[in-house]
C-alpha cells in the first residue's frame, strides 16, 4: 500500500504549482543530485533529476591509459566499494585473456568485496538515519564500518580502497595479523548488527517514514532495469552473484534475502540482512584461505618478484615492458558483470589488440535508480522525497562516471 | 528458451534482416540494419517465451575507420531464464536512429547519454537533451577524434613537460603489423 497519491491531474489544475530546486548542494541528496520538484503545498507534482555535477569523464580516460592503470580510475566510480569496480574490470580483462586467477587470490579478493559490502550498507544505514534525525544510529554505524576501514588500510594503506587488483592476480598478500582482526571483527559485528536491528526494524518514527514510500514494483524494475537491494525489495531474487557467479561464488552458502513490498522499508531489510549473509560469506572465506600465489606466474601479464630483479636480464625486460607499454589482451569485445553493493556494475570493454582498452563503458546501478525516481516520486510529500532518494542508495560518482 | 531458439525463430519471423552474427566470450551478439531495429527488438521482448524484458544496458562504440561512424549497443536481459544478447547497429554521423523509449521507459536517460557524449540522434525520444556534460557544451566527447585535452604541469625554466597521456604510447596489436 503506497503512501503516494494516485491523481494529480485534479490538483495540477487547481493548487498554485511551486518550482522548487533541491539540491545539488544538499546533505540529504548523497552527492550532489539536483531535483527539479513541483510542488502542490506539500505534494509533488513531478520531479526531474538532474545529473552531471560528479561528470570526470572517466569512460574517455580510460582510453588513453594502460590496463594496469585503470584500475586507479574506476575505483573513484563508486567511491564507496571500489573493490567491487576493481573485479568488474579485472574480470572482463581475464576472461578477454583467459587468464586464471590462482585460489588464495580469487578467495581474498571475495573476503574484501564482502568486506566493502558490509561498510557500505553500513554507511547507507547511518546516512539514512542521519537524514530522519537518529543521530546515534549513524555514530553506531560509522564506529563498526571505520573497523573494516582499519582493516582495508593495515592491508594496503589505503582506506578507502584497497586498491590491491592487478590482472591477473592482487599487487600483494594479506598481512600476517589480517585473519585475526577480522575474525575479531566478525565476532563484535553481530552485535552491533542487533542494536541497528533493534534502533530501527520496529522504531515507530523509521517505520511509518519508510513503509508505503517510493514503492518500485517489479513491472517498473524490469522497465527501468533496476538491480541489487532495489529488484530484491520487489520480489525477484536476482542476485548476480547467484545469477553469474564468479570468483566462485557457486561455492559458498548465502541467501540473496527477498521481500515483497518494494518500498524503501524493505530495501532497508533487504540490506540489513544482506549485511548478515556478507558477514558469514567473509567468514566461510576466511575458513577457505589456503596458502598459495596471490598474482599469475605469466610474466607477460605480471610483474616479475622484487628478488628476481637483481639477478634475472629476463625478469628485468619483463617489467620494462611491462612498465613502459603495459599488457596487450587480444582484440575483443565482452561484458561482464558484479553484485557491487548497489546492483549490477557491469563493464563493458571493447578492446583493439593495442595496450589500451578502445572502449570501456561502465554500465552502473545507481545510474537507473537515480532514473526511477523520476518515476515514483509524483505524489509523495516533500519530506519523503529525502527518503526516496536515500532508500534507492545512490552514488553520485557512480550515476555520472 | 535458450538465445539461440529465439535467435532462430526471430529470423522464422522477420526474415533476413540480420546482417552480422557472432558468439564469442559466451555472449551472442546480432548486428540488425537500424531500419529494422525497432521491429526486432520488439519482437524479443514480447514474442519469445520467455522475453527478453529488460533493457539493461545500452551504449554506444565510436570508429573512424572505414568511416565515421558509431555502433550503438543494446545489451538485452531475459529476468526469467537470465539468457544475454547483445544487438549492435551502426550509425552514421549525420544519420538518427530509432528511440526505443516506447518499449522500455528506462531507455530514456541511456539515449540521453548516447545523445551527449557520441551525438546520435534518436527519432521520437520525448525529451533528448544532454545529461552528463554541461548545456552548452561544444562537441561530443565519447566520439574518437574529440581529442582529450590535459592541462600541462608547468615547470621553471622553460621545461616543456609531456602530458601524461603522452609518457606511455599507444602501442599497436602485435598482430596487425
Amino acid at each position: 500500500m503506497s503512501k503516494a497519491i494516485k491523481n494529480l491531474s485534479l490538483l495540477d489544475e487547481t493548487g498554485d504549482v511551486l518550482e522548487l530546486n533541491l539540491g545539488p548542494q544538499h546533505p540529504s541528496t548523497h552527492g550532489v543530485l539536483r531535483l527539479k520538484l513541483r510542488l502542490d503545498g506539500e505534494i509533488v507534482l513531478s520531479a526531474e533529476p538532474v545529473i552531471g555535477y560528479l561528470h570526470t569523464g572517466i569512460e574517455k580516460e580510460c582510453e588513453t591509459r594502460t590496463y594496469q592503470q585503470v584500475f586507479t580510475l574506476v575505483d573513484r566510480l563508486d567511491y564507496l566499494s571500489g573493490p567491487a569496480e576493481e573485479q568488474a574490470f579485472a574480470a572482463v580483462v581475464e576472461r578477454l585473456m583467459n587468464l586464471v586467477v590462482p585460489e588464495r587470490a580469487q578467495t581474498i579478493r571475495l573476503i574484501l568485496l564482502e568486506l566493502s559490502r558490509i561498510q557500505s550498507h553500513l554507511l547507507w544505514v547511518g546516512t539514512s538515519a542521519l537524514e530522519l534525525n537518529m543521530t546515534s544510529v549513524f555514530m553506531y554505524c560509522l564506529t563498526e564500518r571505520e573497523k573494516i576501514l582499519d582493516l582495508f588500510e593495515e592491508m594496503s594503506g589505503a582506506r578507502m580502497f584497497p586498491s590491491c587488483w592487478r590482472i591477473g592476480g592482487l599487487a600483494y598478500d594479506l598481512n600476517p595479523e589480517f585473519e585475526s582482526n577480522t575474525r575479531a571483527f566478525l565476532k563484535a559485528f553481530p552485535s552491533t548488527w542487533k542494536d541497528l536491528d533493534n534502533l530501527l526494524t520496529h522504531n515507530y518514527v523509521w517505520c511509518s517514514r519508510l513503509q508505503g514510500v517510493a514503492v518500485i514494483d517489479e513491472e517498473l524494475c524490469k522497465q527501468f532495469a533496476c538491480t541489487g537491494p532495489v529488484i530484491r525489495a520487489a520480489g525477484l531474487p536476482y542476485d548476480i552473484r547467484k545469477a553469474y557467479p564468479y570468483l566462485g561464488y557457486e561455492n559458498y552458502q548465502f541467501d540473496a534475502p527477498t521481500r515483497t513490498e518494494g518500498d524503501s522499508y524493505a530495501r532497508y531489510m533487504v540490506r540489513m540482512e544482506e549485511m548478515k549473509q556478507s558477514a558469514s560469506l567473509v567468514e566461510q572465506g576466511l575458513n577457505k584461505l589456503k596458502p598459495g600465489p596471490v598474482i599469475t606466474d605469466n610474466r607477460k601479464i605480471a610483474l616479475p618478484p622484487r628478488r628476481e630483479l637483481a639477478r634475472s636480464m629476463e625478469a628485468v625486460i619483463h617489467q620494462f615492458k611491462l612498465v613502459s607499454e603495459g599488457i596487450h589482451p587480444p582484440a575483443g569485445e565482452l561484458y561482464r558483470c558484479v553484485e557491487s553493493a548497489r546492483g549490477e556494475l557491469g563493464y563493458y570493454l571493447v578492446s583493439d589488440g593495442s595496450n589500451r582498452p578502445y572502449r570501456l563503458h561502465v554500465r552502473s546501478p545507481s545510474f537507473q535508480h537515480v532514473h526511477v525516481l523520476q518515476k515514483v516520486l509524483p505524489g509523495h510529500v516533500l519530506s519523503d522525497v529525502v527518503v526516496a532518494i536515500a532508500s534507492v542508495d545512490p552514488i553520485l560518482g557512480d550515476v555520472d562516471r | 528458451m535458450k538465445t539461440a531458439e529465439a535467435v532462430q525463430k526471430l529470423k522464422a519471423k522477420l526474415g533476413n534482416i540480420i546482417i552480422g552474427e557472432a558468439y564469442s566470450f559466451e555472449e551472442t551478439t546480432l548486428e540488425i540494419g537500424k531500419e529494422n531495429l525497432k521491429k526486432a527488438l520488439l519482437f524479443l521482448k514480447q514474442t519469445p517465451d520467455p522475453g527478453y524484458e529488460t533493457l539493461m544496458d545500452l551504449t554506444g562504440v565510436d570508429y573512424l575507420e572505414p568511416i565515421k561512424r558509431t555502433k550503438v549497443v543494446y545489451w538485452l536481459h531475459n529476468p526469467t531464464n537470465l539468457e544475454r544478447l547483445r544487438i549492435v547497429a551502426f550509425v552514421e554521423r549525420d544519420e538518427a536512429m530509432p528511440s526505443v523509449v516506447d518499449i522500455w521507459q528506462g531507455a530514456n536517460w541511456f539515449e540521453r547519454e548516447l545523445f551527449d557524449l557520441f551525438g546520435v540522434r534518436f527519432e521520437g525520444h520525448p525529451d533528448l537533451k544532454r545529461i552528463l556534460m554541461p548545456d552548452d557544451w561544444i562537441g561530443h566527447p565519447l566520439r574518437r577524434d574529440h581529442a582529450l585535452t590535459e592541462e600541462p604541469v608547468q615547470f621553471k625554466h622553460g621545461v616543456q613537460p609531456k602530458t601524461p597521456s603522452e609518457i606511455i604510447p599507444y602501442v599497436e596489436s602485435d598482430k596487425k603489423s
